[in-house]
């Protein structure tokens, strides 16, 4: 057996499984009245946003995080169905039950949204892509639900190649497939790279993954500093990021970009509340507690602030997470809020201990982490996740918003 | 205006009032400290003024009695000078007399001792932000050494998060002749209380700020006998003769304390103040970081304090003096901690009912009560 490159790696094998149209195929599932019709799922309030819109809705150019009120105009017969954050939870939960039957190394992305790591499984479960295959059949079979999957060396291919085939498809993107598949495809495609960059970057010539190699690491670190040489490896399919899963991770957060500033902010703080709750979920079911909390916030000028806070006390109780969370975003919204083109939340420095009792449960402490636990019950086998990129799923509204006293 | 005051008198005054100023204001004003030199009145001498808007404080440079005197005032008037770059300079300066000139249409002050001089641009007077009185018609008198004791027994264990705001001041009630300093985060509670010299005309109760009490506690000097406290709607003033801080109060209520301090407890044990503080040290050394905790194990032979984590495991046995069954509790060892040393006995008194209901120190009229962290 030639052992020339017996110190190199081996390659790996990444899976990036993504459901489609997740939220409005559950309801499309659940309620045979709203098949083959175009739905927004989402509240029909004048401050509301589409959570997700089905596939009939969206040649109307109806998408996620769309105001209710712009998607209605654009697709008038379309059907407003309000979210029902329990059932997308019990059916994230049994996707998840079905990844991670087959690796522990599962990174969820969202509800609807995963990495998972299986080099090496070869053996034991098959080649890789007859191994998508099997997933995709067991989510059909099982949820009767359609997900996308892409199956790579790499994260970015993977979650590149999911994408490529929507709805309800299988791509494949290896090693050899790299320089072909990539080049004509526009810069959009590369991780990082949002409508305003792409914007700049066809000012400077540059439209496809092909112009983006020509121009060379170098010049592209020239202009872009850091972003631009990391760009240019991705162009190439290049990316060594290992698939965490939430059990070894030293923070948990999730954030949501928009494909347009949200100019309204109790839009943005019932997006913060929805992404609290998820990344709670998550905090719990890794069995950690986190004794901080910061929020994020970008703007259409990419100007990015942070902001965060020690918690009183390490804990796993959305309530008091949330209490942070709202905190740190009243106090910049107060004097300085402006049009939002990300929010993001992160748990931080997460330990594992004894959970500390408090004094006086006015904060309904107990109470609140008896109801997280019901809740978590629902999603029983695995919990929901993070939503990292544009357009995710969450919803506003998911419960009113509770304060810390 | 134009005065000359001891070195050291001046250093110390303005070190007092600077600890207050913002050292980064919206304008310069809110970084200045006021100087108003007078000849005339009750208080004759130099009074130096400062706040950041939320504490006020001013401290007074009587012109002394000695054969020669702390300040000789030439001219009386009202400078506002930068704060930290004065005291700076004052400390720098040596001993001796420090002359202090302020010119009121350039709005320059000329400090000058022995062999320096050096010239600090200032603000109007008129801008200076006002500080507010506070009238006694509900005030009480405190000897200064039990209200610096009250607030060393209190003031730590109030909330340092910015998210329950009443949580973020001590609750000062006086009452019947007494006064009582509670201070809680919601996890442990601290309790003390001290006689009232003089409790006319009354009774009242507010939430001051940690950070007044901790400049309270800071300006009192030896020097200072007694202190009237006294409490209008939005403000708190503590003054004595030469020094009053004047504390914005925390609005919110208070939570309701008294239901949350056990009458009596099951389990009583007593401990060496000593030993059990190294041993919860030693052990805590090993503990995570942002969730910590330590196991108590009481046993007739001794408390094993314990504790484990991804990092390391502890175990340790301290002599104590305990009657009953063994009993395992959980806590946090910095919520001990901090308590054992403001503790002054030898002996701690630590009482509890079981692993899920809070733990009590008590020394005295002292009481802290804590609560605990589940262990498996």
């Amino acid at each position: 057996m030639p052992d020339a490159d017996a110190s190199a790696p081996p390659p790996r094998c990444i899976l990036h499984l993504d459901m489609d149209a997740f939220y409005a195929s559950v309801e499309q599932r659940d309620f045979p009245a709203l098949r083959g019709k175009p739905i927004l799922v989402g509240f029909d309030s004048p401050r509301s946003v589409v959570t997700t819109a089905s596939y009939e809705a969206r040649p109307f150019g109806c998408r996620s995080a769309l105001p209710m009120s712009v998607a209605k105009r654009m697709c008038p017969h379309a059907i407003v169905v309000p979210p029902r954050f329990e059932a997308y939870a019990e059916a994230s939960s049994k996707v998840f039950a079905i990844l991670e039957s087959l690796s522990p190394l599962v990174e969820p992305l969202s509800l609807d949204e995963a990495f998972v790591d299986v080099t090496g499984t070869e053996r034991l479960l098959g080649p890789p892509v007859a191994l998508a295959a099997t997933i995709r059949a067991r989510v059909r079979s099982e949820l009767q639900l359609t997900a996308s999957v892409g199956v790579a060396p790499n994260k970015f291919l993977a979650k590149l190649a999911s994408d490529l085939r929507k709805p309800d498809g299988l791509t494949v993107i290896g090693a050899g497939d790299v320089e072909r598949m990539l080049a004509p495809l526009p810069v959009g495609r590369i991780w990082g790279i949002g409508p305003k960059t792409a914007e700049r970057l066809a000012a400077e010539g540059i439209r496809t993954i092909a112009d983006l190699r020509r121009v060379g690491a170098d010049e592209l670190e020239r202009r872009h500093g850091d972003s631009g040489r990391h760009w240019w490896e991705l162009a190439w399919g290049i990316d060594d990021r290992p698939v965490v899963p939430d059990t070894q991770a030293k923070s948990l957060g999730q954030e949501r970009t928009f494909e347009t500033d949200l100019p309204d902010a109790d839009v943005v703080r019932s997006i913060l509340l929805a992404e609290t709750e998820d990344v709670a979920r998550r905090v719990r079911r890794s069995g950690f507690l986190a004794r901080e909390v910061s929020v994020k916030i970008r703007f259409g000028d990419f100007e990015t602030i942070t902001r965060q806070a020690t918690l009183p006390a390490a804990t796993d109780v959305t309530a008091e997470l949330w209490a942070g969370a709202l905190s740190l975003f009243d106090r910049w919204a107060r004097g300085s809020f402006r049009p939002v083109r990300l929010i993001g939340v992160t748990a931080s420095r997460l330990s594992v201990g004894g959970r500390q009792a408090a004094l006086f449960d006015e904060a309904g402490h107990e109470r609140k982490r008896r109801a997280d636990l019901v809740s978590d019950a629902i999603v029983a086998k695995f919990g929901a996740g993070a939503v990292r990129r544009a357009g995710g799923q969450t919803a506003p509204q998911l419960s009113p918003p509770t304060d810390g006293d | 205006m134009r005065f000359t005051c001891e070195r050291d008198e001046l250093v110390k005054a303005l070190g007092a009032v600077s600890g207050v100023v913002a050292s980064k204001g919206i304008h310069p004003v809110y970084e200045s400290v006021e100087i108003i030199a007078s000849n005339e009145g009750d208080h004759p001498g130099l009074e130096i003024l400062g706040t950041d808007l939320e504490i006020g404080m001013r401290v007074r440079v009587p012109i002394g009695d000695g054969p020669t005197p702390t300040v000789r005032i030439e001219q009386p008037g009202t400078a506002v000078v930068p704060a930290q770059r004065l005291v700076a300079i004052c400390r720098e300066l040596p001993k001796g007399g420090v002359t202090f000139a302020w010119n009121a249409d350039q709005r320059e002050c000329t400090i000058s001792a022995a062999r320096g001089r050096f010239k600090l641009q200032g603000q109007s007077p008129e801008d200076f932000p006002e500080i507010p009185t506070v009238d006694d018609a509900k005030s009480v008198v405190i000897a200064a050494s039990s209200l610096k004791t009250l607030i060393r027994l209190t003031a730590f264990a109030a909330a340092r998060e910015r998210m329950r705001y009443a949580l973020n001041g001590v609750l000062v009630r006086a009452e019947g002749g007494v006064i009582e300093f509670v201070a809680t985060d919601g996890r442990r509670l601290a309790r003390a209380t001290a006689p009232v010299v003089n409790s006319t005309p009354g009774e009242f109760q507010a939430i001051v700020p940690t950070k007044g009490l901790q400049q309270l506690d800071k300006s009192l000097t030896d020097g200072d006998t007694e202190v009237r406290l006294s409490v209008a709607s939005s403000h708190m003033c503590a003054r004595t003769s030469r020094v009053s801080v004047v504390s914005r109060l925390v609005e919110g209520s208070f939570p309701n304390y008294k239901d949350v301090i056990p009458a009596s407890c099951k389990q009583k044990a007593i401990v060496r103040r000593d030993a059990f503080t190294s041993a919860l040290k030693r052990a805590s050394l090993v503990t995570s970081r942002d969730a910590q905790s330590v196991r108590l194990e009481f046993k007739a032979d001794g408390l094993t304090v314990s504790a484990h984590s991804a990092d390391g495991s502890a175990e340790e046995i301290v002599e104590c003096d305990f009657q009953g069954g063994d009993e395992a509790v959980g806590f946090n060892p910095e919520f001990l901690l901090e308590a054992l040393n403001v503790l002054t006995a030898d002996g701690v008194q630590f009482e509890w009912n079981d692993r899920k209901s809070p733990g009590k120190i008590v020394e005295g009229d002292y009481v802290y009560v804590v609560m605990p962290v589940s262990i498996e």
